[in-house]
């Protein structure tokens, strides 16, 4: 498994010398296979203003496996419950090798701009995304107000 | 019997419960302590038992595996058991102990500072790249005629000046030992039957200027390695040096070339061989052969190159290397036990390197082999991509 730490620190020194826009990630503490990441909420959804932060955990098998990503900051989104777990295709069957964290979390963020109902883990806020948008995110901005800012 | 208190001559050795199963701590041999562990599974039954220790005690006994599980099998209870263990470590660990005092300290007769400050002085101090704290290995770095350096490795015995300085040229070629040099043997022949009154001429500079001419004789060979570590972008060696006559460099999507030169005649056509996915170089493969005749001695072995593929080689720059890497699209490393990137993409779009075992690996998740033979497709493109089992696929896993 050397071959996974090397490809870590890889991902690593990529994360650090050339960040993608508005996400940070870096190991939790001297643990390489134990991240911690941050994505702002982008501009124009109703997490703007939010940091949002997440643990990833990254298998033996990475990259073969794809890494464990849950969201730690409550956020109100028909494919993230309430443990914090996503429902990403790319996270699951759709994983592939050629995928980095810092691809993962470009995902996701856009994941935030533009969630899919059509694949929900919360089946109530995708009805209501679904139904009636304006209140969903009347909703989602309250929890980024209470949960995500400071 | 009870274990525990036979163990007085061990006394760093603690039982790790009431069971008296399980003893850790040190053992102590000379001024030497070794972490160790032991357990059985019956107190009763030493052969039964199992011994952890550290890497230093394992390398230490790497080659006695085998007389301490007969010994095991023999000692009636833990306490003989652990005397003879440690007479093996005693034997083992003695000759190690006299090699440490032999290579901390050696006294030297006092003409070999003399000797070989006069030596150095007539080197030149300022080629003086690193001196060892013995005094005994130097590095002198040279310059040839176009103030290329060349580092030259001086490694003086402790008998010196009775005895030669051994001096090493990292070289592609061997120099045969000609007249001079045979004249410098018997010079220090001689100098072994001298007395140290005597005066001594120095053998190093002799060697040296040797060196420098050998070296000169190769102008055109480093001439051409320097026009590609100046113009290309070069991925192995990794520290290119004008001493590894060989090249790899990178040209358009992860594809890269092998030049390894003729030293004798550096401007011949040298033997290449191309890395890369198949439809972008085979074109190139082909157009080697067809116009190989074109090749011109006259000129550098990269213009020659450039001309007859119709490619220019590009320069090394951080986004040449980040677009169109030599890495693995796996695990994003050059080299994996050695070994670069070996299966390419054949989609030409994709063109992306793998290595053999990262990709063995990878489609494994995804479908079985047929008959040594795997098929899936590439992570990146998804474009139908094979690969055979590694050799030493199955020696990896174990470990």
């Amino acid at each position: 498994m050397a071959n996974t730490a090397k490809r870590l620190q890889k991902e690593l020194k990529e994360m650090t010398s050339d960040p993608p826009a508005n996400c940070s990630a870096g190991p939790a503490g001297e643990d390489i296979y134990k991240w911690v990441a941050t994505i702002m909420g982008p501009e124009g959804s109703p997490y703007q203003g939010g940091v949002f932060y997440l643990d990833i955990e990254f298998p033996s098998q990475y990259p073969f496996k794809p890494p464990r990503i849950t969201f730690r900051t409550k956020i109100y989104h028909c494919n993230i419950n309430s443990q914090g777990q996503i429902c990403l295709d790319i996270l699951k069957d759709n994983w592939s090798p050629a995928l980095t964290i810092s691809k993962v979390l470009l995902s996701l963020s856009s994941l935030l701009t533009e969630p899919n109902p059509k694949d929900p883990l919360v089946g109530s806020i995708a009805q209501q995304y679904i139904r009636d948008k304006s209140k969903h995110d009347r909703t989602a901005a309250e929890w980024t107000q209470k949960y995500a800012i400071n | 019997m009870n274990n525990f208190s036979n163990l007085k001559l061990f006394p760093l050795l603690i039982p790790e419960d009431q069971t008296l199963t399980k003893f850790s701590g040190f053992i102590q041999i000379y001024n030497k302590s070794f972490n160790f562990r032991i357990s059985m599974k019956n107190p009763q039954k030493i052969s039964t038992a199992k011994i952890q220790c550290n890497k230093e005690l394992e390398n230490l006994l790497i080659d006695s595996k085998e007389i301490i599980s007969k010994r095991l099998k023999e000692s009636e209870n833990l306490n003989s058991f652990l005397l003879e263990f440690s007479q093996i470590i005693q034997q083992k660990i003695e000759p190690v102990l006299r090699n440490e005092i032999n290579t901390s300290f050696q006294p030297k007769n006092p003409i070999y500072f003399q000797f070989l400050f006069d030596e150095i002085n007539e080197i030149g101090w300022e080629k003086i790249q690193l001196i060892d704290e013995n005094l005994s290995k130097i590095q002198i770095n040279l310059k040839d005629s176009k103030n290329r350096t060349i580092p030259i490795f001086a490694q003086i015995p402790p008998e010196f000046p009775f005895a030669k300085p051994i001096i090493e040229a990292p070289f592609p070629v061997s120099f045969e030992n000609d007249e001079e040099m045979e004249e410098e043997n018997q010079q220090n022949t001689r100098n072994e039957k001298i007395t140290k009154n005597q005066n001594y001429k120095g053998s190093f500079q002799k060697v040296i200027n040797k060196i420098t001419r050998e070296f000169d004789k190769y102008q055109d060979l480093w001439d051409n390695l320097d026009d590609f570590d100046s113009n290309t972008c070069v991925i192995e060696p990794e520290n290119p040096t004008l001493l590894e006559p060989s090249r790899k460099i990178l040209f358009g999507k992860h594809c890269s070339i092998q030049i390894v030169f003729n030293i004798k005649f550096p401007r011949s056509v040298p033997s290449i061989k191309f890395f890369g996915s198949d439809p972008i170089i085979l074109p190139l493969k082909e157009l080697l052969k067809k116009d190989i005749n074109k090749w011109d001695p006259k000129n550098l072995v990269r213009k020659n190159l450039e001309e007859i593929l119709k490619i220019e080689f590009p320069k090394k720059t951080s986004s040449s290397l980040n677009d169109f890497g030599p890495e693995c699209g796996i695990c994003f490393g050059y080299q994996n036990d050695g070994k670069s990137p070996d299966i390419f993409c054949s989609n030409i779009q994709c063109a992306r390197p793998f290595h053999n075992s990262c990709l063995y690996l990878y489609l494994k998740f995804q479908s079985s082999d047929e008959f040594g033979t795997i098929y899936g497709k590439c992570p990146y493109c998804s474009h139908e991509i094979q690969t055979t089992k590694p050799i030493d696929f199955q020696e990896k896993k174990q470990d």
